[in-house]
């Protein structure tokens, strides 16, 4: 199923003028909570094809509460609202669905799985997903072909293929980790959840080569980040500020450097 | 067996067949131990957790079993020059081998008063075998087996056992190695939910042994194994690994006990046991090291996963140890599938029902000791 990518340049913050209407994710009025604490209380977002989003925000606002909702996380429990992904309802969808269907989180906190082969789990995960597409299974030397090369773009070593998935990883590798699986899953939509945290200068250039080499006009992203830094290398298109279970502003990129020079004491205002 | 009266089934027994008058003595006198010592009961240290009364739920048999075509052997390249096989009633009173029996081992004396099949056979020393035996339930009756394996100095055995799906057998079984000898052993155990296994196995180690032992405990309404290993000398490499599946009301339980009478030697017991539904899997794994026996080094690892709520698993790691020059390892863990990993591989579109299975073929990896590609295949899931 090799369909030709879109190579199409963007102009920054320009969908190109055929996807312009149409809007892949519409998030409206989730109101979620674990436990009885309640963390999203009204949140609304709208994400076009190609664009990308990231969503700041003080600690304990909810960022990582949004993407366990998008991604079906079943300790958080949605109470109200809706969120329509290409015309699907995504809540009504089991977490597994969701990802067959183009949902891709990156992981706050990846978790370890001793015993379970890094690649083995991974061609499990491509396979499952063109099952449920309705594609044949990826053999193993086109498998083994397609890893080698975005383990290379990754910068990661090859050693930890055969590592059981993220045992005895870094940080950092387990955050690269998280995207060498997005560049080998193609998802529609991935959330990236706090990916920059704990990686060097280095480390942050790859994962954000990583993720500009998979930014095309169909593709989408929502980028959760404490700090500015990363979007000095991942340009988006719309800044949002989430506090209080909502989104309180937006704006562009350059909402991001001025929320780095004036912290977030202005939302007790 | 249990339900009927035991004696009248007994005196048909001896009075049937025409076997030498030791034998018959033997079976006399073991049938009497098995009356004084009883039917083990939950004070039993390895049936604590076991109910006996499974045996009498059990359906009926009214019989004893006859005849000696119990097995079906693959002896792959035939048997080896000046090894030889006898029928274990046809064997010189001098090579019967008297099992040391208390309640817990009572089923031992059973199964020598109830005798009705079995095998000695003699492998010669330095030569190779490989060998497969399926025990076949060929009666409504108890099957009553006794075998003994002999294997001379630096001879290699590789023996692959299974038992019938439908299976009532009582198994003693007895493993002489003699020195440098190797042995791997892959019991398959793979049993009818209302079928029944009591399975007694010692090994004798001679010096300089190794022995690779891999089980799969798939159901049974009662499947019960004591398995004692003796070192007998020096430098014996022993390594233990089961892997334990009990569903809907099974019972497995397992008990081995590794004797280090002599220094230096390695004993490592491995068990992965998984319960669902009511099923229940009881674990026991003990270590002895004698006062003389430095340098011994022994691990136990023994790890459970409860699939529901109703299942039980108890879990008994053990070291007995009276020298102080001993390398000991122990761990025993009870604990489900763990949700993180599960919610993990599911976030990457892997159906739920599969990622379990991949949880679940982790966890039982360490115990595959031979790398059984159709591990998860023998099991039922
Ligand atoms: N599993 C959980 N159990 C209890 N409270 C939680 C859990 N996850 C998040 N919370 C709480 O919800 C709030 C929002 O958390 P989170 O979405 O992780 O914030 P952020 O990612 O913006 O830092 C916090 O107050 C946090 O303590
Ligand atoms: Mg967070």
């Amino acid at each position: 199923m090799n369909f030709k990518r879109c190579k199409l340049k963007r102009l920054d913050g320009q969908n190109p003028s055929y996807e312009k209407n149409k809007i892949m994710l519409k998030i409206n009025n989730i109101h979620a909570q674990v436990g009885d604490n309640k963390i999203l209380k009204g949140l609304n977002l709208q994400v076009k094809p190609g664009e990308v989003h990231a969503i700041m925000g003080p600690n304990g606002a909810g960022k990582s509460t949004l993407g366990n909702v998008l991604a079906g996380m079943e300790k958080v429990q949605v109470t109200e609202g809706s969120v329509d992904f290409l015309g699907k309802d995504l809540l009504e969808l089991e977490i597994e669905q969701r990802a067959s269907e183009g949902v891709f989180m990156a992981f706050q906190y990846p978790v370890e799985i001793p015993g379970v082969n890094n690649m083995y789990f991974l061609r499990a995960a491509l396979n499952a997903q063109r099952k449920y597409r309705g594609e044949s299974e990826m053999n193993s030397s086109v498998f083994l072909k397609l890893v080698r090369e975005k383990i290379k773009m990754m910068n990661m070593r090859d050693d930890l293929l055969r590592r059981p998935v993220n045992e005895g990883f870094s940080g950092g590798e387990k955050k690269r980790n998280e995207i060498f699986q997005m560049s080998i899953l193609e998802p529609k939509l991935a959330i990236l959840d706090e990916t920059d945290s704990g990686l060097d200068i280095d480390a942050l250039k790859i994962v954000a080569d990583g993720v500009n080499q998979l930014r095309n006009a169909d593709r989408s992203f929502i980028v959760i980040t404490h700090y500015q830094r990363l979007l000095d290398y991942i340009v988006p298109d719309f800044v949002h500020v989430l506090a209080d279970g909502k989104i309180v502003r937006t704006g562009d990129k350059s909402l991001a450097l001025e929320l780095e020079e004036t912290g977030y004491g202005w939302l007790d205002k | 067996m249990f339900k009927n009266p035991i004696d009248s089934l007994f005196e048909k027994l001896t009075n049937r067949l025409d076997e030498p008058v030791w034998l018959q003595k033997k079976r006399r006198q073991a049938f009497k131990n098995f009356q004084d010592l009883g039917l083990p009961t939950r004070k039993s240290e390895l049936w604590k957790y076991t109910d006996v009364k499974r045996l009498e739920r059990l359906p009926d048999v009214t019989d004893v079993a006859e005849g000696n075509e119990h097995f079906v052997f693959t002896i792959e390249g035939g048997l080896p020059k000046e090894t030889t096989m006898s029928n274990i009633i046809d064997i010189k009173e001098a090579n019967w081998q008297d099992i040391k029996t208390d309640k817990e081992r009572v089923f031992v004396e059973l199964n020598t008063a109830m005798l009705n099949s079995g095998f000695e056979l003699s492998i010669a020393k330095n030569s190779q075998l490989k060998l497969h035996i399926q025990y076949q339930q060929i009666s409504a009756a108890w099957e009553n087996i006794r075998t003994v394996i002999n294997i001379g100095e630096n001879a290699q055995l590789d023996l692959s056992e299974s038992y019938d799906y439908d299976c009532r057998i009582n198994h003693v079984a007895i493993i002489n190695a003699a020195k440098n000898s190797t042995i791997k052993l892959q019991s398959n155990k793979l049993l009818a939910k209302t079928e029944a296994l009591i399975h007694y196995l010692k090994i004798n180690c001679a010096k300089n042994v190794s022995v690779e032992q891999s089980t799969v405990n798939n159901n049974a309404s009662l499947s019960h194994t004591i398995e004692d290993v003796d070192f007998n000398g020096e430098h014996c490499h022993f390594k233990a690994a089961s892997v334990n599946v009990a569903h809907d009301s099974c019972h497995i339980a397992e008990n081995i006990q590794t004797n280090h009478l002599v220094g230096h030697c390695k004993s490592e017991v491995i068990k992965r046991s998984l319960a669902t539904d009511k099923g229940q899997v009881a674990i026991n794994a003990k270590a002895v090291v004698s006062v003389a026996a430095d340098g011994s080094d022994v691990a136990q690892s023994l790890k459970n996963i409860l699939l529901s709520d109703d299942a039980k698993i108890y879990s008994r790691p053990e070291l007995e140890i009276n020298t102080d020059d001993v390398i000991a390892a122990h761990g025993s863990t009870i604990g489900e599938l763990d949700e993180l990993s599960l919610t993990y591989l599911r976030s990457r579109g892997i159906p739920k029902e599969q990622a379990k299975l991949m949880l679940i073929e982790s966890f039982l990896q360490d115990a595959n000791i031979f790398k059984l590609e159709n591990i998860l295949d023998l099991i039922e899931l």
